[in-house]
């Protein structure tokens, strides 16, 4: 037998070092399989998702202000959809519907975990890259391919889907744009993007995971790692387990309104016609989807969480309060949030012994929720804090998520829910607790990271005017919502109905705050996008600006791919070393002091 | 101090396990699915009413046999190129490939006898059901085939490669896929057997 030669198992393996070849301006910002620059497109599509879904917003805002005006401007921006400057009832439905997926998909989902995973999970470990990095760029992407199916179907003859965010049959089963013209090729090109965006979101989540368990540097054991990575990978592991339901759900609502099956409809009849379908159960695509759509909260508000606690920790300089508390937190609300999906059911005439199981998981995930929240409050608590932009934006963070937090109690109880279910009092909860909240952990992490990412600073007034903008604008547009508790939330115009007339003023008053909450944004992105180029540069003087203690800020001031030149840094302390010593900045690679006990 | 960026010196062992982590969980993944879309069937099972009895048609037996012999096949073809037999390796591989279309062959002789017993994809959901699991399964496999016939191509092309084949010496890099790909096919077939044995005690 001949002797086996493994001439590839050496300790290294060579040949493809960027050292060895120059990139192409093609492979260094567009093909990248740079995790930074990875997480950069995430960041851009995001951020441009996130303005294309805002004025979505203003445009169905204002039909729910003012009725019965006419906006000649919207007639030349929207042509036949609003003719006459009027915003038709079937465009208000793709308005809205367009305005959840773009937000809860593509700017909370890809623009924040997308953007931080790929950017700073490699960066924080002390490793190279992602343990795959071309299933890192495929993950991208698919994204942008999802992207842009998504953005065409605003451009079919018969508009976008306009069937609401979480797609329910019947309506959106048939493939009758009689019945709706969203459900037409519009639905067709909406279920193709999500198909596509589940693809590019597991192989990114795949990815994330294996790089946490298999590519940390010397040192970084898990009891060392930032709360920011646990976060992150949590976020990954809801992804991977959460996102077949709706897929499954997606491919079976396609196959009956392309092939004809009948999985979710039953017995339809529509102008005295019985249709073909037979046998089939709406409620079993509601628990499908609800199997993600519960899950996905999370997604969206896991990387806010991780985010906000490295911020508020290096911007108050103590250490994080309760580290395993918050990593137990994390797990138990990873844990119990597949078992509370049916909480968005209660109205289905479910069995109410099933609503109370429901009911409890629901509540039991206020406790790890409320956790966190206090270990929060108390790593400030007494601290030297710096009321600099991003910390700014993280303290706004926990009073919206208190804010919207506490409305979750209300809901999560089934007979209170039964009252409140479909009206303006959940968009008020949900919309503070994993919309605005959510923007606040990104926007934390957006000036955080900003000059690591660019190696340039995001000008501070402008931050301030973007960061009290978006916390008062936010609080004016949801907070009054709570009032309107007995208004349903998907009517096209109230002046019909004597009842709801007496809310006409809130509503106008939401509408003027949601602009307020639009110029601060477009301040936002001014500020960001001039300040990549002609922001203050970061030098060898100030490039841990912060005085942060985690190892991303130990590589050069514009890293390039391979993040550190030569050997990757060692660890040997937790991120959360502040104010011991004597200093205020012990960053992880530095070594214990003779003597010093390691946290 | 080196002072040069090497995103790429990371120790191919390293590389692979981090790898091969991927791929197992990808399975979790790919298990979800199903998970979900066999729980909504037995939800919907559970409405006697418009819910069909029949048999499940027998070709699926056949359909089994091909998976788990396909899964031998890769086995011995794994087994054959560790031990440097490289042309059995690649025989069995393309064995296991032939043995892979014939169960797609019987896959779609299940719907020919599913549509005879007046069960055709729009008829009741009881064998609407059959029609997509089967369907999801068979793209997974169809996937598998893909990358088996990238492998195969890529072996047989290197079957002269003076520093490893064709020198009698094994390739890690080779090795590896094969590994990757071995897996992924026991996966996709166990996952059948799975399904086969949630239709036989759900359709008799």
């Amino acid at each position: 037998m001949s002797e086996v030669t493994a001439h590839h198992d050496s300790a290294h393996a060579h040949g493809h070092d960027d050292h060895h070849h120059e990139e192409s301006w093609l492979t260094k910002y567009i093909f990248s399989q740079d995790h930074k620059m990875i997480g950069k497109q995430f960041l851009m599509t995001g951020i441009f998702w996130a303005f294309v879904g805002g004025i979505l917003s203003l445009f169905f805002r204002m039909q729910l202000a003012w009725p019965n005006e006419t906006f000649p401007i919207l007639e030349t921006l929207l042509g036949s959809w609003a003719e006459g400057g009027k915003i038709s009832n079937e465009f208000y439905y793709a308005l809205v519907t367009m305005h959840g997926t773009i937000l809860v998909f593509f700017v909370l989902t890809a623009g924040l975990s997308g953007t931080f995973s790929n950017f700073l999970i490699p960066l924080q470990l002390g490793a190279r890259d992602m343990a795959s990095p071309f299933m890192n760029m495929l993950s991208y992407w698919f994204f942008f391919a999802a992207s842009l199916v998504l953005f065409m179907s605003f451009f079919v003859q018969t508009g976008p889907a306009s069937g609401g965010w979480t797609a329910y049959p019947p309506l959106n089963g048939i493939r009758d744009i009689a019945i709706n013209k969203g459900s037409g090729i519009g639905f067709d090109l909406w279920i193709t993007s999500m198909s596509l965006f589940i693809v590019g979101s597991t192989l990114g989540s795949l990815n994330y995971v294996s790089t946490v368990i298999n590519m940390r540097t010397k040192g970084m054991t898990f009891d060392k790692m930032p709360l920011l990575i646990w976060a992150l990978t949590f976020t990954a592991v809801l992804g991977i387990l959460a996102f077949p339901a709706l897929l499954a759900a997606a491919g079976l609502l396609e196959f009956d309104r392309l092939l004809g099956t009948s999985f979710f409809l039953n017995n339809i009849v529509i102008n005295g016609d019985l249709l073909a379908y037979k046998g089939g159960s709406p409620l079993i695509f509601q628990h499908l989807f609800w199997f993600l759509g519960h899950p996905e909260v999370y997604i969206i508000i896991f990387p806010a969480f991780g985010i906000v606690s490295e911020v508020l920790a290096v911007h108050a300089k103590k250490p994080v309060f309760g580290y395993k508390a918050m990593v137990l937190s994390l797990g138990s609300i990873l844990i119990i949030g597949f078992f509370v999906w049916a909480h968005h059911m209660f109205v289905t005439g479910m069995s109410p012994a099933i609503g109370k199981v429901f009911v409890i998981f629901t509540l039991l995930i206020a406790i790890p929720s409320a956790v966190k929240v206090f270990n929060w409050i108390t790593t400030i608590w007494r601290g030297n804090l710096r009321f600099t932009v991003p910390m700014m934006f993280a303290i706004g963070f926990v009073s919206l998520f208190i804010s919207g937090g506490l409305t979750g109690i209300h809901l999560g109880n089934s007979t209170i829910d039964i009252q409140l279910h479909d009206s303006y009092f959940v968009v008020a909860h949900f919309h503070i607790v994993m919309g605005v909240a959510a923007f606040f952990g990104m926007w934390a992490g957006v000036y955080q990271w900003f000059p690591k990412m660019f190696g340039r600073f995001m000008n501070e007034t402008m931050g301030y005017i973007h960061f009290w903008g978006s916390l008062i604008g936010g609080y004016l547009v949801f907070f009054p919502m709570h009032f309107m508790a007995g208004v349903p939330r998907r009517y096209y115009a109230f002046d019909q109905f004597q009842s709801f007339n007496n809310f006409q003023d809130v509503n106008v008053f939401i509408t003027i705050a949601a602009f307020l909450v639009m110029a601060a944004n477009i301040v936002f992105l001014i500020n960001f996008f001039y300040s990549i180029f002609k922001g203050r540069p970061v030098t060898e003087e100030n490039k841990n600006p912060w005085g942060a203690n985690t190892l991303e800020w130990t590589t050069p001031i514009h890293p390039g791919h391979g993040n550190w030149p030569g050997e990757l840094p060692t660890v040997y302390r937790w991120p959360y070393d502040y104010s011991v010593n004597g200093k205020e900045v012990n960053p992880q690679n530095q070594p214990l002091e003779e003597g010093e006990q390691g946290h | 101090m080196n002072n040069t960026y090497q995103s790429n010196l990371v120790s191919v062992k390293e590389k692979h396990t981090a790898q091969r982590l991927i791929l197992y969980i990808a399975m979790a993944s790919i298990t979800m699915f199903f998970a979900v879309t066999t729980s909504a069937l037995l939800v919907k099972k559970a409405d006697v009413l418009n819910w069909a009895q029949f048999p499940l048609p027998s070709v699926f037996i056949l359909s089994t046999v091909f998976a788990v012999t396909s899964s031998v096949g890769f086995f011995f073809s794994y087994k054959c190129y560790k031990e440097q037999k490289f042309s059995t390796s690649r025989w069995a591989l393309f064995v296991s490939g032939l043995l892979g279309v014939a169960f797609l062959l019987s896959q779609f002789m299940g719907f020919e006898s599913l549509k005879a017993m007046g069960l055709p994809l729009t008829g009741n959901v009881a064998g609407s059901f059959i029609y997509f699991l089967a369907i999801a399964h068979g793209a997974h496999i169809i996937g598998g085939l893909l990358a088996l016939t990238v492998t195969l191509v890529n072996a047989y092309v290197a079957r002269n490669d003076v520093h490893f084949e064709g020198a009698g010496n094994l390739n890690i890099k080779r090795l590896f896929s094969l590994e990757i790909l071995t897996s992924y096919w026991h996966f996709v077939n166990v996952l059948w057997v799975y399904l086969f044995l949630f239709f036989y005690f759900n359709y008799q």
